[in-house]
């Protein structure tokens, strides 16, 4: 209990230490048009799950916490402090003097609507699902609030960062119904909300009286624009100012323009070799230690890092990424070997090499045929036979992985919905039962509820660590890199991309 | 003819009906949207309730008569990742789509119908010849491909035109221009064909030896008579005109019901994929039924009645 409080007073000075810049000099100006590939399915921050709509979202609401844009931790915005109580309560101090664009003020009880709007099943809100270790939201004065928890809960602050966890004004939704606040949304974000044409644009306009100061920029248009190559097309005509998911191929046209730069971040989402180890999908050489051992030393990461993706990658050495919690930079991964790897195949009794699926799929993995061929490549040279299956669908991958059917190996990707936590991404994958999970044991399943039952910064990091020097000598994965955010921004503009993958264009400013 | 319209509307139900028959099986036997519903980390037992809610865990029939049952009241059903009506999302793009396919049908018979006449007029000539190997290019040519060169030029190069979306009349001229240029091959070795055909009929001859205009002849017993043909192909290009506004829609960033489909095809949005499939499908029988009327005021010796074999 005295090293919970400790631990929260250390918590509530680096949150104290973090409070944002002060409000911009200038009145907004001018119009920043950026593009999206597809539209919001809807402006309600809680009613979807879509990474489009989220990026919206976060320019006319606010969180509750915020992230610093150099350690990606989480940091205050609409709650000042978050303070545990006790191993089940967790206090949340409000910032005060907040409204919403329509004038209501924001107040503990805003707070505690939108969380039981998620939480109420009737609502059928899918961010639901994140939720569910709170047993209740009390009110304690205007400004202050007490989350009581199921059990310990130590990714609280990961959660109330959240892109599409905005606070919303009870008394409008109330009033106007869930319907129209999904075309009409009303937040107390740095932007007011303009016009939503579906499928083609949103258009904001600068919150003059934002609580941080006004933003530099008067009006915020997101366009709908699906086709790349006309995204580039309209950012080198000057259509639109900021554009994401740019191929690293494109880098270069982008670059010698003159009318626009290259903007590119890491993020959270990691690319592997998963192994079915257990031979979850039938039996395989996989299950054989030295086979699993033998395919580490023969993939050359680094050079399809550089070669394949340009060097827009970090190397990941254990499979979890470098940004998050509980990462271990001490484990070292297997040396790039193919003598070593013949040796050992040989000793595992395949001298004359042998054959393994590879399973790909399309969507979320940068240049994902190149790499898969590459891996094709340095396997081939030790030996191993690769039998290609693509998935062209992410709904019929997924289905596969979920039904055990991803036999041999599989070029996989995860992007820790959002959660810069270790838990995040070992959890589904290794804990027994877990519908992603092709490499179990006893052992890994007591690291891995350790790791979620204590609020101990320390002992949690102590776990992973031993976790992760587990999984590598197992060789359960190839564990290779954390991708980039391309994004390519106009001349005009001071602006970055983010690692969240959430773009700041409240943010930006004029040059 | 009222018994030929009312014959083809009857016959049109049927083709709707066949229509939702096959998008409705493909669309369920290869996919699954529940997946890409639910977050990625939800437990199988979260899968299996959300396929309950949405009834997908129901035989296929049963699910099929379900949405037969709605689909005749207008009721497609709500769309699985907006929870909007999957018909009010259709209509509000089916305008949009509307104003594209009619400006490249335009721009396409303007560019097909003069390039048509002059070929057939000077048969044989170095601007027949010309407009022949442009026919087969413009046939040849990837429509997609073609809306990135104009947008590179007329956008990026020249900065004449808007790249993308939907507003001005401006926004309307590089979609229409290539949506036309995939119609217009087509249309122009149909026209040059017919004027051909009808140029060396006897009536032309006759026509010519009463001393009858050359421009009157032309525009008006000639075409008339080569436009039979054109007219039912139109029709029938309707179809392939909103093929074409697919990949259009796409690279111009137009918000219209195709590019719409196609979102939903990827995510497995039946009740969308299934509203749009059925409307686009009753628009291009509605398409040939009106080549089919006008037909008729062209060539009087159709009669309508007699043709609903």
């Amino acid at each position: 209990m005295k090293r919970i409080v400790t631990l929260a007073s250390l918590l509530l000075l680096a949150l104290s230490l973090a409070v944002p810049a002060g409000p911009a000099d200038a009145a907004p100006r001018g119009r920043v048009t950026v593009a999206l590939g597809s539209d919001t399915p809807t402006q309600d921050p809680h009613m979807h799950t879509a990474r489009m709509g989220i990026i919206i979202n976060q320019h006319i609401f606010d969180t509750l916490l915020a992230r610093d844009t150099t350690t990606w931790k989480p940091v205050p915005h609409l709650a000042e402090s978050v303070k545990s109580v006790n191993a089940l309560t967790w206090e949340l101090r409000l910032r005060k003097g907040v409204t919403f664009h329509n004038g209501e003020p924001f107040t503990a009880e805003s707070v505690k609507f939108s969380f039981d709007r998620v939480l109420n099943p009737e609502q059928k809100s899918p961010l639901r699902g994140n939720f569910t270790w709170i047993k209740s939201v009390d009110v304690v004065d205007e400004h202050t609030v007490r989350i009581v928890t199921t059990k310990p809960y130590p990714l609280i602050q990961e959660i109330l960062t959240f892109g599409n966890f905005g606070m919303v004004p009870p008394r409008y939704i109330k009033e106007k119904g869930d319907a129209n606040f999904a075309k009409h949304p009303v937040g107390t974000g740095p932007f007011t909300f303009v016009e939503w044409r579906k499928g083609e644009r949103t258009v904001l306009e600068a919150n003059e009286r934002y609580w941080k100061g006004a933003p530099a920029i008067k009006t915020l248009v997101f366009r709908v624009i699906p086709e790349t190559a006309t995204q580039i097309a309209e950012l080198l005509s000057g259509g639109v100012d900021i554009i994401r998911a740019v191929p690293p191929d494109q880098i270069p046209a982008i670059e010698r323009s003159g009318t626009a730069r290259i903007t590119a971040t890491k993020i959270l989402r990691v690319v592997y070799l998963q192994l079915d180890g257990d031979g979850r999908a039938g039996k395989t050489p996989l299950t054989d230690v030295r086979v699993r051992r033998a395919i580490n030393h023969a993939v050359n990461v680094d050079e399809i890092m550089q070669k394949v993706l340009g060097g827009k990658a970090v190397r990941s050495t254990t499979g979890d990424n470098p940004m998050v919690f509980g990462y271990d930079p001490a484990v070292k991964p297997y040396a790039y070997d193919p003598a070593q790897a013949r040796k050992l195949l040989a000793e595992a009794g395949y001298p004359n090499g042998l054959e393994l699926t590879l399973n790909t799929y399309a969507g979320s993995i940068v240049n994902v045929d190149q790499v898969a061929q590459a891996i094709m490549g340095y396997l081939s040279q030790v030996g191993v036979r690769v039998k290609l299956r693509h998935f062209a669908d992410v709904g019929q991958y997924l289905a596969n992985f979920r039904g055990s059917k991803l036999d041999g190996m599989t070029l996989a990707s995860w992007g820790y919905n959002s959660v810069f936590d270790t838990d995040a991404i070992y959890y589904i994958h290794f804990h027994t039962g877990e519908p992603y999970a092709y490499n179990t044991s006893r052992e890994m399943d007591q690291w891995l509820e350790a790791g979620r039952s204590t609020v101990d910064p320390r002992q949690r990091q102590d776990v992973y660590s031993r976790f992760q020097r587990f999984i590598v000598d197992q060789a359960y994965w190839v564990p290779m890199y954390a991708q980039f955010t391309i994004e390519a921004v106009s001349n005009k503009l001071n602006y970055e991309a983010s690692s969240d993958e959430i773009m700041r264009v409240h943010a930006a400013t004029w040059k | 003819m009222w018994t030929f319209v009312v014959h083809r509307l009857v016959r049109a139900v049927f083709v709707c009906l066949g229509i939702s028959l096959i998008t409705f099986t493909l669309l369920h036997v290869v996919g699954d949207p529940v997946l890409l519903l639910v977050p990625q980390s939800a437990s199988d037992a979260d899968v299996r309730l959300l396929k309950e809610k949405l009834g997908l865990d129901r035989p296929l029939w049963a699910q099929y008569a379900v949405f037969l049952r709605d689909a005749v009241r207008g009721d497609f059903g709500e769309s699985l990742f907006t929870q909007e009506s999957a018909l009010v999302l259709i209509l509000e793009r089916m305008p949009a789509t509307l104003e594209l396919t009619f400006a490249g049908m335009a721009v396409g018979l303007l560019i097909a119908i003069p390039l048509g006449v002059v070929s057939a007029i000077r048969r044989g000539s170095l601007t027949d010849r010309l407009c022949t190997v442009g026919a087969v290019t413009g046939q040849a040519m990837p429509i997609f491909w073609l809306g990135i060169m104009l947008i590179i030029v007329f956008a990026v190069q020249l900065r004449v035109l808007p790249a993308s979306g939907r507003g001005t009349l401006a926004h309307l001229v590089l979609p229409a221009i290539t949506l036309g240029a995939y119609l217009a091959p087509l249309t122009m070795r149909l026209t040059r064909s017919g004027m051909l055909d009808v140029l060396t009929q006897d009536y032309i001859r006759t026509a010519r030896a009463k001393g009858v205009g050359e421009r009157v002849l032309l525009f008006k017993h000639a075409l008339r008579n080569a436009a039979i043909p054109i007219v039912t192909i139109l029709g029938v290009q309707f179809g392939r005109l909103l093929g074409g506004a697919v990949v259009t829609e796409t690279v111009f960033a137009w918000p219209g019901v195709a590019s719409l489909a196609v979102k939903a095809i990827n995510t497995y949005d039946y009740p969308v994929v299934q509203g749009a499939v059925v409307l686009l499908a009753f628009l291009i029988v509605l398409a040939n039924l009106l080549a089919d009327i006008a037909v008729t005021w062209l060539d009087p010796r159709v009669r309508l009645d007699e043709d609903h074999a």
